[in-house]
This record gives C-alpha cells, structure tokens and sequence, in this order.
C-alpha cells in the first residue's frame, strides 16, 4: 500500500490564502499522481509565488 | 479578553468551561439528577464544578440579602418605638451599638470570599442575631404590648427562607436556633404576658415548617436546574466533538480543518504554514477487490501511521474519502516535504498489501 502527497507553504493572511494553499496542495498532489504516484510532490511554483503576496508587488495584474 | 471563536455569540463555551468540564460525565450527572435530594447528594466532583460556578453569585446575593436584612432590621426601630417604648434606650444600644456593627461586620466577611460553609453561616448567623435582639428587648420590657413583638420572628424566619435562600441544612439549623431561642424567652416571660402560649408557640412552629419547606424545594430546584444546565453542555460539546471528527478513523474532519485553518488567519500571526495532502493510490481498486469492511480497516490504519508520524503540535485531517491532510504550523516548504517523505516512506513500510498493485492502470 503506497500513497502520493502534495506539499504546499505558506503565510495565511486572509481565508483566500487558506484556499489558495489548500489549492496548492491539491495541484501537488496531482503532480504526485501524474508522475507515478507514492512519491511526494511540493506546489508548483505560481502557488508558492502567489502565496509569498507576488501578486500584490505588481508582479501579476490581477 | 482573548479573541475567540464564540465571540459575539453571547454563549461562553470558552477554554475556561472545556477545563472545568473536563472531569464530568454525562452519565455521572444524569445519575445525580435522577437521585433524591438530600441535602447534599452530588458526586464531589461535581459538587466542586457547582460551588465553583455559582460561588460569585452566590456571595453577591448573600451579601445582597444582608444588606436588605439590615434594612428590615433598622425598621425593627419604629418597632421598638411602638411596642416596647420602656425599654428604648436598650434597643438602641443592642441594635445599633452590639448588632448593627456585628451585622455589618458578618457582610464583610463575605467581601472576602470565604469557603462555602463559612458564607453559609455567616448568612444563617444574621436571621438569629436579628431575633436575639429583639427577645432581649421584650424580656427587658415591661409594656402591655411587648409579646407582640415576638411575630417579628416570623419576618426572621420568612427572611431566611425567602430572601436568603438558606441551603437546606443550614436553614435547618438557624431555624431551630431561632425557635429554641423563642423557647427560652418564653420561658422567661410571666404567665399573664401571653394570652394562650401554646397557641403561640404551634404558629411560630408552624412558620418554621413552612420556611424550612421552602429552603428545602428552593435548593431542590435551583440544583435540579443546575444538573439540566451541565447535562446540557455536556451534550452540547460531545455534539460539537461529533461534528468535527470522522467517526470511522477518529481524525478530525474537513469541518475541523476549516475552523482550525479560520482561526489561524484570525490570529494574525505571520508565521508559515504547510499543507500536505495525501491520498491512498488506487484506493478504489483496493475497495473493489477486498470489500468495503477492508477499505475501512485500510483507511483506520493509514489514519494511525500518521498520526504516529506526525510530529508533535501537527493535526492530521481526514480530508475526504481516501484524502488525509497534515497542517503544519511553522513549517516552510523544506520542512514539509521532510514530513511528507517520512510519512511516505511508513506508508509504504506499513504491511498493507495491495492486491491490484501490478495488474492496476
């Protein structure tokens, strides 16, 4: 019996980014899947980007 | 006050109430509410939960009731004034000078928020004192109409009863206290003083029935309301338990983690926080092939390797069907892959079997 993990980190400033990590988690996971399953898999990195506020440094327009 | 969850609820479910509870079962309260009452029936630990909950309150209206006590007992005065008016010098002296300061005295020992049995004397000392007094006025009188003024034991009696709410035993004691003490002062007064003594004597036995009737159905009541109280929050909390847990791995559930993941975003803390998501692979083949009862026993026993590799402050979550996920609090992404790859590494160390591994996909 194997299982697959996504990992994900970051500061939880607002419940949006409570959603976004969880997200980010959720996509690694995938990935995890996708590549062969029991491995463990960290979050793409735009969620890691996201989650460290590039978002509100003008970095991305939304 | 701390910043909580409940706030704005007007309930207080706080830290506080989870402590103090923490000792008490429901089935322990329910077997209190169904004993009869005799004067001191609860188990000790819950005995201890009432005192400590009702302590405040309780020495508010003892003290609340002293000071009205006082009151009733400065009116005694105009009391004095019309039935005993020989003696009035006396009165005064008794009355302001000895039990005035004494009374006012026994209120300040409740400030001081003393052990129950000593708030429950204190309390019960001050109907007695008040009818002492007054049996020194009328034995030192000689006015026709002195006796009269035995009826005031009636008020002292009613007070205890009523605006006290003497605990059953102690409103058991006072009032034999007061009725012995109308015992001897009749005993004092002259054959002509009263007009049929027994007559007198069956009333004011009777008016201590009755008070110590009511001190009796008073405490019923008010420990019988509070035992529905705590049954109520005993209730209330394994219900809040039940909805934040997942009954078959016993792993807090979704519900849980979004509370859990709420409160971290409320407390405002800028402090790093991991997610790992992990899912049994091909758990649906695993069900297909073994059976429901197995992929339930699968699912216990994936819960238990990780909770036993969790570190320390780390909650594990069961997520959704074959989905757990560990919150890591203070953990950046180098720290929680370590987690993860340790728990990675005991799940597939854990003996469990897949039966369609190879032929699968």
């Amino acid at each position: 019996m194997t299982a697959s993990f996504g990992a994900a980190s970051g500061q939880l400033g607002s419940s949006e980014d409570a959603a976004d990590l969880l997200l980010a988690a959720d996509q690694a996971l995938y990935q995890a899947k996708h590549a062969g399953r029991n491995r463990v898999w960290p979050s793409p990195p735009e969620a890691v980007m996201r989650l460290a506020g590039w978002d509100r440094h003008g970095l991305s327009a939304s | 006050m701390p910043p909580s969850g409940t706030a704005g609820t007007g309930m207080a479910p706080s830290d506080g109430d989870q402590d103090r509870l923490a000792g008490i079962s429901l089935i322990e309260v329910e077997r209190a509410l169904a004993a009869p009452f005799v004067g001191r029936p609860f188990p000790p630990a819950i005995e201890a939960l009432l005192e400590t909950e009702t302590e405040r309150y309780r020495t508010r209206q003892l003290l609340g009731a002293g000071l009205i006590g006082i009151a009733i007992y400065l009116t005694y005065l105009w009391v004095d004034w019309g039935l005993t008016p020989d003696v009035l010098h006396i009165a005064f002296a008794v009355r302001l000078v000895v039990m005035l300061p004494l009374g006012l005295g026994l209120c300040l020992v409740l400030l001081t928020a003393p052990p129950p049995w000593l708030r429950e004397t204190v309390a019960a000392a001050l109907p007695v004192l008040a009818t002492l007094s007054t049996l020194i006025v009328v034995l030192a009188s000689e006015a026709p109409l002195r006796t009269v003024h035995l009826h005031s034991i009636v008020v002292a009696l009613l007070y205890l009863a009523v605006v006290q709410r003497l605990r059953f035993y102690y409103a058991v004691a006072a009032g034999l206290l007061i009725f012995a003490l109308y015992g001897v002062a009749m005993l004092f007064l002259g054959d002509g003083d009263l007009h049929d003594p027994a007559v007198e004597t069956v009333l004011i036995g009777l008016a201590l029935v009755l008070s110590l009737f009511a001190t009796f159905e008073l405490e019923r009541e008010w420990r019988r309301g509070y035992l529905l109280n705590v049954t109520l929050r005993l209730r209330g909390r394994s219900l809040e338990a039940a909805s934040l847990h997942d009954p078959l791995t016993g792993l807090e559930n979704r519900r849980a983690l979004e509370l859990a993941l709420t409160e971290i975003v409320r407390s405002g803390r800028s402090e790093s926080v991991g997610l790992v998501l992990f899912d049994i692979d091909l758990f649906k083949t695993y069900n297909d092939t073994l059976g429901h009862q197995a992929g339930d026993e699968c699912l216990k026993c994936i819960a238990d390797v990780a909770l036993l590799n969790a570190r320390g402050p780390d909650r594990v979550f069961r997520y959704g069907g074959e989905e757990f996920l560990l919150l890591l609090r203070r953990t950046g992404m180098a720290d929680a892959l370590l987690v993860a790859e340790r728990l990675r590494r005991a799940v597939a160390a854990s003996g469990l079997v897949h039966p369609g591994r190879e032929g699968a996909w």
